[in-house]
């Protein structure tokens, strides 16, 4: 890599935000620090949580000797795909019946929002179509840009999501680059609990939304990392993604079960594909293939055994949906707490869009400079857009961090 | 009107439609000699026993968790993967300019290498570099570096189809005229699927060359350990290139060593000049980690790693990679002598010249068809054959079967 007469020299990239974060908050010595950065869940005590019904499950496997570590077809675990679209799509699904369901085991969220995207740029809308636009929400996860740009598209663009002023969804504003979109466009959309700001469309506004969406030939590219984790009941999360499916539309789904199982180091994704028919979606099916084959081969199996052993079963199928709702929950809580301890100290502003907004994350609408007020004058690491995880929070540090966010929002403009 | 009406149906991947095949044909006496996978002595997977011991201990360690790894991957696999091949004592390693990304497999390894080799190697997004894998190679090559964006994949003479061995004279050729900074895929050792390597002193004369043509080294190593049963003697070449200078790549895939065929562990090991170069390389490989995978799954990591760092259970892990090597050495012996026996014409010697799991057999299309076909013994349409595919109890009717296409069909 010394630079050859034709080269240039490789120059140091910059850290992913959100880890360095996290790599400041660890070596910071400061006894009160808080955490409220990268989005993972944490209990109580501010510890990881492996799900109880994970850790039996996995001993489950590993006194399986029936097993063994042969490689997975490469489009992954059939029982694991097959169970794994139908938590999205649900039990009752008529697509499914009529075998027009079809998935991609994955490596997380990113690995099937990969598959996913490859395979459009080849694929759809013509053959290696790079012009087609892509739709991400302004503001959006921060790696969608970079996957997309990746896969070879050239037209990464923003559509209206955050109403900053209002703190609310900006729903005429999405609306209208709906409607003014080149037709065929490609839309990620949030299947619930946006992320960074917690903020979704009602059912009434995913209505008008599919309508415009149909009637425009817009492709929907569902991200759906939070099914479960976000109301604490499954069939609520995915109403968007099955009204859509009701609504006749192909569509693909980028699952991820890092958060709603906890298993963030596995890496268990599921690509879900929606086809017109069953010839559609073996022709689609064996295209992802080739591209799966060339990326990693055949996916992980570890994560996927657990998941598909769980959501199999029903009775570990009802402990893990008790399991979730207990993450649902504390999040609630921590929600409703923030916003009473604001309130109770009359921290200037609205607080509603805390309890309004759901999921893991908030978007507080403090400003960078009250960001950096926090992080480096309090400890409290939160993102530079003002997104906080509210599995940062406790019962410990909840004073501590109103009291914060109080001093920001009034010492700081 | 379907969105994905234009989209064709794509062939299968050749090796897992062989495998397909095989599982559907009723025959009793059927043999599978495609898919490289290890094979017991009663044609069963094997789980290494170590594995199943590691596991145990991981599944009831309750202070593991499932937190996110960093995007490079486990930091205690990375180092001792990449000590594994470069050695206990690596200067390179010790001189801190050896890193490493963990990635999904071997495939996984190539990939994030090749798509860094292309932003920023030979000038910044030059995807006219020619990439040259071998004449033949494992299948997955050329698509590889393909899909990364490089425009052209290049072969260089490696079998030679006549003598049933290394064409060392057009490698090198090869090597001389190609053009200045040429990325080549080497095969650390058990070529696949020819599994024939070069001699010591053919590296040292290939090293030669590619240094003075400046040319790029990218080993791919899926197989150390499990050709020889040493993991020093298979990993000669990759620490003979690094002792001699180079920047280089090395993929290394435990599937096959570890038997950890679907956990997908494999490690991209980089040696730079010096740290500095090091880490921005690394820094660059984290973004593309981070749009393809965001980070890579822990289970086969941990047991790797476990197992590595453990002096018993290092020492168990090398135990079991002998016994697989050693009933591929038993199995080549046994169907050359069969071979011989039956005097089957042509010479056979290849069979335990040649090294690793696969053996080129020399079989010529037509007689591969007929294998499969009338004796339903499976392989791939190249005559490779999987020496893990051979047992005790198929032996002498898999050499029949080889002694009749022989002599049957030209």
């Amino acid at each position: 890599f010394t630079p050859p007469v034709a080269g240039a020299p490789v120059p140091q990239a910059p850290p992913v935000a959100v880890f360095k974060l996290t790599a400041d908050f660890r070596e910071d010595s400061h006894p009160v620090k808080v955490n409220l950065g990268v989005g993972a869940y944490r209990t109580d005590d501010c510890q990881p949580w492996v799900l109880p019904v994970v850790k039996k499950v996995e001993h489950l496997i590993v006194q399986d000797d029936g097993l063994n570590h042969e490689y997975l077809p490469i489009l992954g675990l059939p029982e694991f795909r097959s169970a794994a679209s139908k938590v999205a799509l649900g039990d009752d699904s008529t697509a499914i019946k009529e075998n027009r369901v079809g998935a991609v085991q994955a490596l997380g969220g990113t690995g099937a929002l990969r598959i996913g995207a490859d395979f459009l740029r080849r694929w759809y809308n013509g053959v290696n179509n790079t012009a087609t636009p892509v739709y991400v929400s302004a503001p959006t996860w921060e790696n969608h840009n970079g996957v997309f740009t990746d896969a070879g598209f050239k037209d990464i663009r923003s559509y209206h999501y955050w109403d900053a002023a209002n703190r609310g969804l900006d729903y005429a504003g999405l609306l209208h680059d709906l409607e003014n979109a080149p037709e065929h466009s490609i839309f990620v959309l949030h299947a619930c609990a946006h992320n960074p700001t917690g903020t979704d469309p009602t059912q009434e506004e995913w209505k008008a939304i599919a309508e415009v969406m149909k009637r425009r030939k817009l492709f929907p590219f569902f991200d759906s990392a939070y099914q479960g984790f976000a109301s604490g009941d499954l069939d609520r999360d995915a109403w968007a993604i099955r009204y859509f499916v009701s609504e006749g539309f192909e569509l693909f789904v980028a699952q991820s079960f890092s958060k709603n199982f906890g298993l963030y180091n596995e890496r268990v994704g599921n690509l879900t594909v929606i086809a017109r028919d069953g010839d559609n979606l073996s022709r689609t099916l064996s295209q992802m293939e080739k591209i799966v084959r060339t990326t990693w081969s055949n996916p992980p199996s570890q994560g996927a055994r657990i998941v598909s052993k769980t959501l199999n079963s029903p009775e570990l199928f009802a402990e893990w949906k008790e399991n979730v709702k207990t993450m649902a929950d504390r999040v609630l809580l921590m929600r409703d707490q923030l916003k009473t301890k604001l309130v109770g100290l009359g921290t200037p502003g609205t607080w509603d869009h805390i309890t309004q907004q759901i999921g893991m994350f908030s978007f507080t609408g403090l400003n960078s400079k009250q960001v950096e007020y926090l992080i480096k004058e309090k400890h409290v690491y939160l993102m530079a857009s003002g997104r906080i995880n509210m599995c940062g929070l406790t019962s410990k540090n909840m004073d501590y961090v109103a009291q914060s966010i109080h001093e920001a929002v009034t010492n700081v403009q | 009107m379907s969105v994905f009406r234009e989209v064709t149906l794509a062939a299968p991947v050749a090796v897992f439609k062989l495998t397909e095949d095989f599982n559907n044909d009723p025959f009793p006496d059927k043999v599978n000699l495609g898919v490289g996978a290890y094979r017991t002595d009663e044609s069963k997977p094997w789980v290494l026993p170590v594995v199943k011991k590691v596991e145990k201990i991981i599944a009831h360690d309750d202070r593991l968790n499932h937190e996110y790894l960093p995007i490079l991957g486990l930091p205690e696999f990375r180092s001792s993967a990449s000590k594994i091949v470069l050695g206990d004592d690596s200067s390179a390693i010790q001189e801190d300019r050896v890193g490493a990304v963990q990635c999904l497999g071997g495939t996984g390894a190539l990939k994030i290498g090749a798509e860094f080799l292309k932003r920023f190697y030979n000038g910044n997004n030059n995807t006219k570099t020619p990439v040259y894998v071998s004449a033949p190679t494992w299948e997955n090559h050329n698509d590889l570096f393909i899909s990364a964006g490089f425009e052209d994949i290049r072969p260089y003479s490696y079998w030679d189809a006549e003598k049933r061995g290394l064409d060392f004279s057009g490698f090198l050729g090869n090597l001389e005229s190609c053009p200045e900074r040429s990325i080549f895929v080497l095969h650390a050792c058990a070529h696949n699927p020819t599994g024939t390597d070069p001699s010591q002193e053919q590296w040292k004369q290939i090293a030669e060359v590619m240094k003075r043509r400046k040319l790029f080294v990218f080993f791919d190593s899926a197989y150390q350990g499990f050709a020889t049963g040493s993991l020093e003697k298979d990993a000669w070449a990759v620490r003979y290139f690094v002792s001699m200078g180079f920047e280089m790549f090395c993929a290394q895939s435990f599937s096959k060593n570890f038997g950890l065929y679907n956990e997908r562990v494999g490690n991209l090991t980089i040696v730079a000049r010096n740290s500095d170069l090091l880490k921005r390389v690394l820094s660059q490989m984290e973004k593309i980690v981070r749009i393809t995978w965001s980070n890579p799954p822990t289970q086969g990591a941990r047991l790797v790693a476990v197992t590595l760092n453990s002096p018993d259970l290092f020492a168990e892990w090398k135990d079991n990679v002998r016994t697989m090597a050693d009933r591929v050495l038993l199995m080549r012996s046994q169907l050359k002598a069969k071979l011989r026996t039956l005097g089957t014409p042509g010479t056979w010697d290849h069979i335990t010249n040649q090294i690793g799991m696969f053996s080129f057999t020399g079989l010529n299309p037509k007689q591969v068809e007929y294998l499969i076909k009338e004796r339903h013994v499976y392989l791939m349409a190249s005559g490779r054959i999987n020496m893990c595919g051979l047992t005790s109890k198929n032996i002498d009717y898999v050499a029949k079967c080889i002694h009749e296409a022989v002599t049957k069909v030209q």
